[in-house]
């Protein structure tokens, strides 16, 4: 088990806005192998690339 | 037409570790909390807010509940059970230097003795929990564990010796001569240990599932006279340890919503389809338990609170998905758009001119 750091972005679109920021973290968390977001937040916005999401991936790996 | 109104349950978010003027330091979020308490009836937040080291406020209408249990209950995938007690394990790093472990573990007598809470089982872990401060490019405090199957095995040894209730102390870096810790004791800082602690104890309740918060341990610091005064709870005493003992001793059950659980049908559960309000700091909107509110359709009180942080109702387009927010310039401001929610009286048409 271990953890490790969270930092992405999330492009604007249309639609509702939490369903979507889970699906992108649900993403980066499968495309690292993580188990889950163990914690993340919406920390910044920026016109050009959206929001910023930091956070902490939990893995249960052996 | 006279009386009480039923309680409002009102969420109150004030995130970790990114530096809020009021609540990003020693529990100094408890002014307001108390107000929103006393406001609506029913305050649902989190032990940043109501943790003061050595200080605390006990108020039924206060619900202490950790981050991460907080967030599943607004997402509405936990329901909350209030509690008469509950029996806390102690769960002590094993990297905390035996004076230091000491200092905790006669906190825990003395809640025992002169608060008369039910303290104990005590467990240390079989290995340094390895604490790890780290800052997010925001700036907001996060931090890591190198050894997080330590703690849950500790975790586990409590729930199996009885505990309801877990007070994890991990031993966290000193550095007294740290920019950001004199930034910090001088009020105008981020709290570094924070993001931290948060991991810690999302990681136990994710895995237990049951209430439990974080104290820190530290060496004590040398006095500084120019000390903010809403970082001076911790430096009281030898520990943060009390306020974490009194906040979990009636902190709610933790209960699915799906399942069948047979404490769902109790008429005091608090779920989230009751939630009549959330406060956050406006420009601190973007944590999941506000956009489940808001997703909800919960009216999104966003007050004032300058932090590192500019996510705002505005840049969230919260309002064009169709949320209410309500600004307040102050928790003075925020509890009285409560109270109005609470008597059902329309918050706009206390503004002029009326729109």
């Amino acid at each position: 088990m271990r953890l490790e750091p969270l930092d992405l972005w999330l492009p604007a679109a249309p639609g509702p806005l939490l369903p979507r920021l889970r699906a992108a973290l649900a993403d980066q968390a499968r495309r690292r192998g993580a188990t889950a977001p163990l914690r993340w937040a919406v920390t910044g916005v920026d016109p050009g690339r959206g929001l910023r999401i930091e956070g902490v991936l939990l893995f249960e790996d052996a | 037409m006279s009386g009480a109104a039923s309680p409002l349950p009102t969420l109150l978010v004030i995130p970790t570790g990114i530096g809020c003027v009021v609540g990003g330091y020693a529990g100094d979020g408890l002014p307001a909390a108390r107000l929103l308490a006393a406001a609506s009836g029913c305050c649902i937040t989190h032990p940043n807010v109501l943790n003061a080291a050595a200080l605390y406020w006990s108020d039924r209408r206060l619900h202490y509940v950790e981050g991460w249990s907080l967030d599943r209950f607004a997402s509405g995938e936990l329901a909350l059970a209030p509690v008469p007690s509950r029996r806390i394990g102690l769960l002590l790093d094993a990297g905390i230097e035996e004076p230091l472990r000491l200092r905790h573990r006669q906190v825990a007598d003395a809640c025992r003795a002169s608060l008369g809470l039910p303290v104990g089982p005590v467990q240390v872990t079989d290995a340094p929990l390895g604490v790890r401060l780290t800052t997010g490019p925001s700036g907001a405090s996060w931090g890591r564990l190198e050894r997080p199957d330590a703690l849950l095995r500790a975790g586990e040894a409590l729930v199996a010796a009885g505990a309801t209730a877990i007070a994890v102390v991990a031993r966290f870096p000193d550095d007294p001569h740290a920019a950001a810790l004199a930034a910090y004791r001088h009020g105008s800082g981020v709290d570094a240990l924070a993001g931290a602690e948060a991991v810690i104890s999302h990681l136990l309740v994710r895995h237990l599932s049951i209430p439990c918060a974080h104290a820190p341990a530290l060496a004590p610091l040398p006095p500084d006279a120019g000390l903010d005064p809403r970082a001076a709870a911790e430096e009281l005493g030898h520990t943060f340890l009390p306020c974490v003992l009194v906040g979990l001793s009636r902190a709610p059950d933790l209960v699915p919503t799906a399942g069948g659980d047979p404490r769902l049908g109790r008429p005091d559960l608090l779920t989230a389809e009751r939630i009549g309000a959330v406060v956050a700091p406006a420009g601190a909107l973007g944590g999941e338990a506000v956009l489940a509110c808001v997703a909800r359709g919960v009216p999104l009180i966003a007050v004032e609170n300058p932090c590192l942080l500019r996510v705002d109702a505005e840049a969230l387009g919260l309002e064009r998905e169709g949320a209410t927010v309500l600004p307040a310039a102050t928790s003075a401001e925020a509890a009285g758009v409560v109270l109005a929610l609470r008597e059902g009286i329309d918050p706009a048409s206390l503004r002029r001119p009326l729109g």
